[in-house]
This record gives structure tokens, sequence and C-alpha cells, in this order.
């Protein structure tokens, strides 16, 4: 059967000739796809609602040569809160540019797609802790992807750090120890308190993430320690994270 | 095709614009050749002409052949509303619809977050300097309808509410002469949420 059917978000629409788009969708049922939509540019398409980035949509792929495309499409949720604001929307790209890069095409993985929809739908509310949903969003899709940093115990010697200062090493993968801080060239060292947010991050119930209270100056750390990391394992800085830091120059 | 260089040529370089394929550039080039000789010259001049005169508006960055263009320089628009698009090719459609008599500014794209396109690669700056001053009262955002249009009217507003102008945007909704259960979801949405009071 050359027609099959996916429940996918838009993860990337990008221009294909004149009214055609070139879609990233992150499915249920067959992981990373790549799809064409044909003459979706086009003000009479009916399929141009569901093909908008971020949103969660119902396919009817065809089968090609070298290209899948879309055959049938609806909308089951466009998220329009995130179109509302511009943090959300910046916010979401990076999301959704971080999943693309941290997933493999037609590698089936219901963990990330059904964190990915429920941080679409928590940043898509009206005062929405975006920034830390985002923080928990990236430590949970390393968790997944198999690249989670060793947050208790010193990568170098194994003994569990329990000092007020914690080294962190993106090369070598955690947490490292007063003792072992030569291990390698990019240790940076942070509050212990940070990295136990960080831990609490990956473990609190995702849609409680607002209850926890991080300073501005906390919040940096974490960002600067997620950073290194992904840019290190992924070994690209995503455009998206670019895009971020032009916008806010705080990223 | 095996055929004459020079005709060879002419075919690739048609196929070499959008939206034409191979099969239709040839059809063009043989077009221009069995047509009366006029036709061929008058497009080679009319394509000369264009690509050499045509230069940004120092304005509104819109392409013109004179500077200020001939929108800016028009007496009989009003000068304190500004529309921004992101395109000369939506200033053409916005003169189309007869709508506006305002003055444009051309952005030349859209923020584009996952192709790493930010505010520094649009003509946002040269916007930002024609409201200097009282001159301009309102500012529409009339960029696309999909993720990177709506972001770049966001992020305009952000910049330019504070200066004390009003920032408005184009409506959404349906398009005339639609059916309401063929509109897609976010479509409806948008045009439940622009719902206007009935004169």
């Amino acid at each position: 059967m050359k027609l099959y059917k996916v429940d996918a978000i838009v993860l990337r629409s990008r221009e294909m000739r004149d009214a055609d788009r070139i879609l990233t969708l992150l499915s249920r049922q067959k992981g990373k796809i790549k799809a064409v939509a044909h003459g979706v540019n086009k003000p009479s398409s009916r399929k141009r609602g569901a093909v908008q980035p971020f949103c969660y949509s119902s396919f009817l792929l065809y089968r090609g040569r070298e290209l899948d495309s879309v055959n049938q499409c609806e909308g089951i949720e466009a998220f329009s809160g995130l179109r509302a604001d511009l943090d959300r929307i910046s916010y979401a790209s990076y999301l959704a540019e971080l999943t693309d890069y941290a997933s493999m095409e037609d590698q089936i993985n219901g963990e990330a797609f059904f964190l990915l929809l429920t941080i679409l739908h928590l940043i898509s509310r009206d005062g929405a802790d975006v920034e830390l949903l985002t923080r928990s969003f990236e430590i949970r899709l390393l968790d997944i992807a198999g690249l989670r940093p060793h947050l208790d115990n010193c990568v170098g010697c194994g003994v569990p750090v329990e000092s007020e200062t914690v080294g962190f090493s993106s090369s070598t993968g955690g947490v490292v120890c007063g003792r072992c801080s030569g291990i390698a060239g990019d240790v940076k060292f942070f509050p212990r308190g940070t990295v136990e947010i960080l831990k609490l991050l990956l473990k609190w119930d995702l849609k409680k993430t607002e209850r926890i209270k991080v300073s501005p100056r906390v919040r940096q750390q974490l960002r600067q320690i997620m950073q290194n990391y992904i840019s290190y394992h992924l070994e690209k800085k995503l455009a998206t994270a670019l895009f971020l830091e032009k916008l806010y120059y705080h990223y | 095709m095996k055929s004459g260089g020079a005709i060879e040529r002419l075919v690739r370089e048609l196929s070499g614009l959008p939206g034409i394929g191979p099969k239709t550039a040839q059809r063009l080039a043989f077009y221009l050749l069995s047509a009366s000789p006029e036709i061929g010259h008058n497009l080679a001049q009319a394509i000369l002409e264009a690509r050499n005169s045509i230069k940004y508006c120092s304005v509104c960055a819109n392409l013109t052949d004179k500077d200020p263009c001939r929108l800016c320089d028009d007496v009989n628009r009003t000068p304190d509303v500004i529309c921004v698009v992101q395109d000369s090719k939506d200033v053409m459609a916005m003169e189309k619809s007869h709508g506006f008599r305002g003055l444009y500014h051309v952005l030349h794209g859209a923020l584009q977050p996952s192709e790493g396109i930010g505010p520094d690669q649009l003509s946002i700056r040269q916007l930002l300097k024609r409201l200097e001053g009282d001159k301009v009262k309102e500012v529409i955002l009339a960029t696309n309808s999909n993720v990177e249009g709506d972001a770049t009217a966001m992020y305009l507003a952000r910049i330019i509410k504070p200066l004390g102008i009003k920032v408005t945007r184009i409506a959404h909704g349906l398009p005339v002469g639609s059916y309401l259960e063929y509109a897609d979801q976010i479509t409806l949405a948008k045009a439940m949420e622009g719902r206007r009071e009935m004169q």
C-alpha cells in the first residue's frame, strides 16, 4: 500500500519551488519523516493550515521513490497560543530544531514525540515559564537520546559530588569533583544548587515546572550548562539558538 | 536537446527562471525565435533596462528606477501611515487592491529562526529611522500570515510600540468567496477572533 497515515508534529517547513513546501515531521507511528506538500502556498490550498510549523496534524502520506508526499492532512491541534507571542514562537522554533537534530529518520521515538507534544501544549499557554520549560525539555530529550549528563557522581573518579561548588564538563559528560577538575579543559564551576535544579527538571512533573523558583542568575547558569553541552554533543550550534541570542542578547 | 549553441543557451537560460521547466523553456525559446523580431528585441531590452536601472528606494527600500520611488514621492498619499510588507511583490498586490493610500516599507524578508535570519538581515534599521520625529502616526504590519510573518510582526510591534506610535496588524480570516467548511482551524479561529460588529 503506497498510502499510509500518521499523526505528526511539523518540525520544519521549508519553501521548495513556487507553492510547494518540504516538511520535516515527527510522527508517533514512524518517527521522523520528510515529505513534500504540493501547492500549500496557494490561497486555495486546503492543506495550508495543517502544514504550518509546530502544528500537530493527521497526515495521509503517499510513499514516493525519493520523497513521500502529503496526500491529505487535517490539523488536530494548531497551538495558536504559540503564534501569539514572539518569545513562544522563538523558543518553539528552538525546541523543534533540537528535536529534529536529536532524531533519526524512520526511527520510531514515541517518548520524544510525546515530550514535544506536551511541551508545545505547556508553552502555548499564557504566562508559561517558557525558558524553564525549555531547560526541562532539553535535559529530558538528552535523556531519551542517551546523552543525559552525569549529575550525581564525578565523571573522573565516580565519587558522589557533594561540595558546594561543582565542576561541569561538556566533553567528559557531567559533573566533576575538585580533585578531577584537571580532567578536561572545558571544566566550569557552578554552585551545587544549579546542578540540583537540573536534576529536579529531569524528574519533576513537567506540568508543575513553574512551581520551581529559579533566580535570573541560576537561569543564566542553567542556560550556559545546557547550551555548551548540547553544542558539544550535537557538534553544532543550532541556528535557532543563535537567533535567540541575537533577539534577546542574553540567551 | 541537440541543436545550435545559441538556441541551447536560450533554453538553458529560460529554464533557470522560477516555475519554468525544460519543456516550457523550449516552447518559449521557439516562440521567441519564430515570432516577429521586435518581440524578442523588446523583451531583451526591457530586461536589460530593468536590470540596469532598478535599485532600492532610499526611503521605503522598494525596488524602483528613481529614488525616492514614485510611491514615496506621491503627494496625494497619506505620509503618516506606513504599511510594512515583506517583499516588493506585496507592494504590487496591495496597490492592486486600491485599499491603501499611505506609504510602504519593504523588509526584504521575514525573521526565520530555523534559518538563522535575524533582524539585522532585514531593513528594520531603515524603518526605525523613518519613524524618528512625529510624522508617522500608525504602522500597519502586513507581513505574511505564517509563522515567520507573525514572528516578524510581533518583533516589530515590540520595538515600535515604545516609540508611542500606533501599531496595527492586518486582519486574518476567510478569503472572499470561500466556504466555511473548507477553512482550516487556525483560519477559523483567527476569523472568529477578528470578528466585527455589523453596521
